[in-house]
């Protein structure tokens, strides 16, 4: 784990609410690996006051790359405030999405979800993807995922492709294949998570990992402020976490 | 840049604050935890606690509010874990808190036995569970009693952390030190609470937490000015320190040392910039640190 100095150079918007960030580090963080993060922190604001944690999208040399949908103040402002600007980032921390040696590897993945999972074919060999918006207007990143992987896209409303919850087209898959020797890499809102869950359950499927997320003030298990409630105990997210099997969070 | 807290001298007079530092170790890739002052670690029960149901913070305007519930592995791991800091060369100053007198006294007895501990800090913002709950730190008589039962069994020196959520800190505070504190850290969180006005819940689980964060620097400042009046013991301050200016404030009302608690999270390596920076400002200053203490002019 390193603290550095970061500027953010670049900023593209994907859609109406998404946008990538490029951030120049001072000191390499080294490595990273599918599902790790960071945490960013605002030098000298008092809103937004605690740092915020980010899935690595990309972390190449001494760039940084976060994909981020402005839900808060802290997001709004990396998305809004002039080029260049400068941040404290922290990482590389929390674990990341594991490696099997049977079964076939698919992804699924629930709107901003896709950010930590995006990554994975450069890891592990990915058999399918299913990712899914909301709607035409709040998908991004699709050309990339073309290019990148076997790829099954929905939007809720069908206003992009195929209609439905991406849940449903991965259920759909599992009947098709009729067994249970499959991996399965999942990211999205937790109802998300948990409706993949469910369907795993259903299947008999042991390999479920996802990324969860939570608020956190620190990122490295000091502040004790990400635990989430399991029927196991209290969990926490950034040490132990972020990415689980489902069967540790949900029972 | 060292300073005494009574009988014992620190390198400097920056220290984090028991709670945003874990034990210490976890923070050890962002600077060498030699340096510090001293080290205080996350505050230690007699038996694990699991701490409150989650969310447990949640983030307010120029700070924090927090009901982690004070979750900790307990004495006995607590122990084994103090071997790991074998190699540190700086004041071990280990919080501890119970929730009857039996087991801050077990705990004092303990603790003071362990030879990696260089001093213990008394967290008194403790609901009396034999008292109906009642916290230990906001009853003046229950506090002199408190701290000289563990003062009888405690051969290291004995730092009180007051709770601000009471009626007249220096009353408690005065307390303090007639049971024979050799000082007392000003102060703890302030009570406090937010609401989702969305869902039209608390932010909290626990309802209310402690406020921490630059917000709350200027009432913990006069919670110092007030106390470093009427004490003779050292006064240790506590509260919203984010930037070296902050610090030279609470020395200059009278404050020996400094703890640093919410910003270990906003900047993990705040401690060690600010001791550099002191050092800096007290070299072109032409000032020692002695010259810096206590010198308000009102």
């Amino acid at each position: 784990m390193k603290l550095t100095q970061g500027v953010v150079f670049n900023r593209k918007k994907l859609n109406d609410k998404t946008f990538e960030i490029h951030i120049s580090l001072t000191d390499s963080l080294g490595e990273f690996r599918s599902g790790n993060f960071v945490m960013l922190s605002f030098e000298n604001y008092l809103t937004p006051f605690l740092p915020r944690p980010f899935s690595i999208f990309d972390l190449t040399g001494n760039v940084l790359k976060l994909v981020f949908r402005v839900v808060g103040k802290g997001t709004e402002l990396l998305a809004t405030t002039k080029l260049p600007f400068s941040l404290k980032v922290w990482g590389v921390l929390g674990n990341s999405f594991p490696n099997f040696d049977t079964g076939k590897n698919v992804v699924v993945a629930g709107g901003l979800g896709l950010v930590p999972v995006f990554s994975l074919n450069r890891f592990v060999n990915i058999e399918r993807f299913f990712v899914g918006y909301k709607n035409a207007s709040e998908a991004f990143l699709l050309k990339e995922l073309m290019a990148n992987y076997n790829l099954t896209v929905s939007t809720d409303d069908g206003s992009l492709y195929e209609k439905g919850f991406i849940t449903e087209h991965f259920e759909r898959y599992l009947m098709e294949l009729g067994n249970n020797l499959l991996n399965v890499y999942a990211c999205g809102p937790e109802p998300f998570i948990k409706r993949v869950y469910e369907i795993g359950k259903k299947y008999n499927l042991n390999n479920i990992y996802a990324s969860f997320e939570t608020v956190m003030a620190c990122g490295f298990g000091v502040c004790l402020g990400c635990a989430v409630e399991t029927p196991y105990g209290y969990v926490k997210i950034c040490k132990k976490g972020p990415v689980f099997n489902v069967k540790e969070i949900f029972g | 840049m060292k300073i005494k807290i009574g009988d014992l001298e620190l390198k400097n007079p920056f220290m984090p604050a028991s709670g945003t530092f874990g034990y210490g170790l976890e923070y050890s890739d962002f600077g060498d935890l030699s340096r510090l002052g001293a080290l205080v670690t996350k505050g230690v029960s007699l038996t694990p606690r699991k701490g409150n149901k989650p969310p447990r913070i949640c983030e307010v305007s120029g700070g924090m509010l927090n009901s982690i519930g004070l979750e900790n592995i307990g004495l006995e791991e607590f122990k084994t874990l103090l071997c790991d800091l074998k190699d540190i060369d700086t004041a071990i100053v280990v919080n501890f808190f119970g929730n009857t007198f039996e087991e801050y006294i077990e705990l004092a007895a303990q603790l003071s036995k362990q030879p990696k501990v260089t001093a213990l800090e008394m967290n008194i913002s403790c609901p009396n569970i034999k008292q109906g709950g009642i916290c230990f730190g906001t009853d003046e008589n229950t506090v002199q009693h408190l701290v000289s039962e563990v003062k009888k069994v405690s051969e290291k020196p004995l730092w009180v952390k007051l709770t601000p959520n009471t009626g007249d800190i220096t009353t408690i505070a005065v307390a303090a030190e007639k049971g024979g504190a050799d000082a007392v850290v000003v102060a703890n969180t302030y009570l406090g609470m937010a609401v989702d006005i969305k869902q039209k819940k608390p932010k909290l689980a626990n309802i209310y937490g402690g406020f921490s964060g630059p917000a709350i620097k200027p009432l913990t400042m006069y919670n110092v000015f007030r106390c470093v009046k009427v004490l003779t013991i050292p006064v240790i301050a506590c509260g919203g320190v984010t930037a070296l200016n902050d610090a030279i404030e609470y020395l200059i009302v009278g404050a020996k040392a400094i703890q640093v608690g919410t910003a270990n999270f906003t900047n993990p390596a705040i401690l060690w910039e600010l001791i550099e920076k002191l050092k800096e400002y007290l070299a072109a200053e032409n000032l020692s640190i002695d010259d810096l203490i206590g010198s308000l002019k009102v």
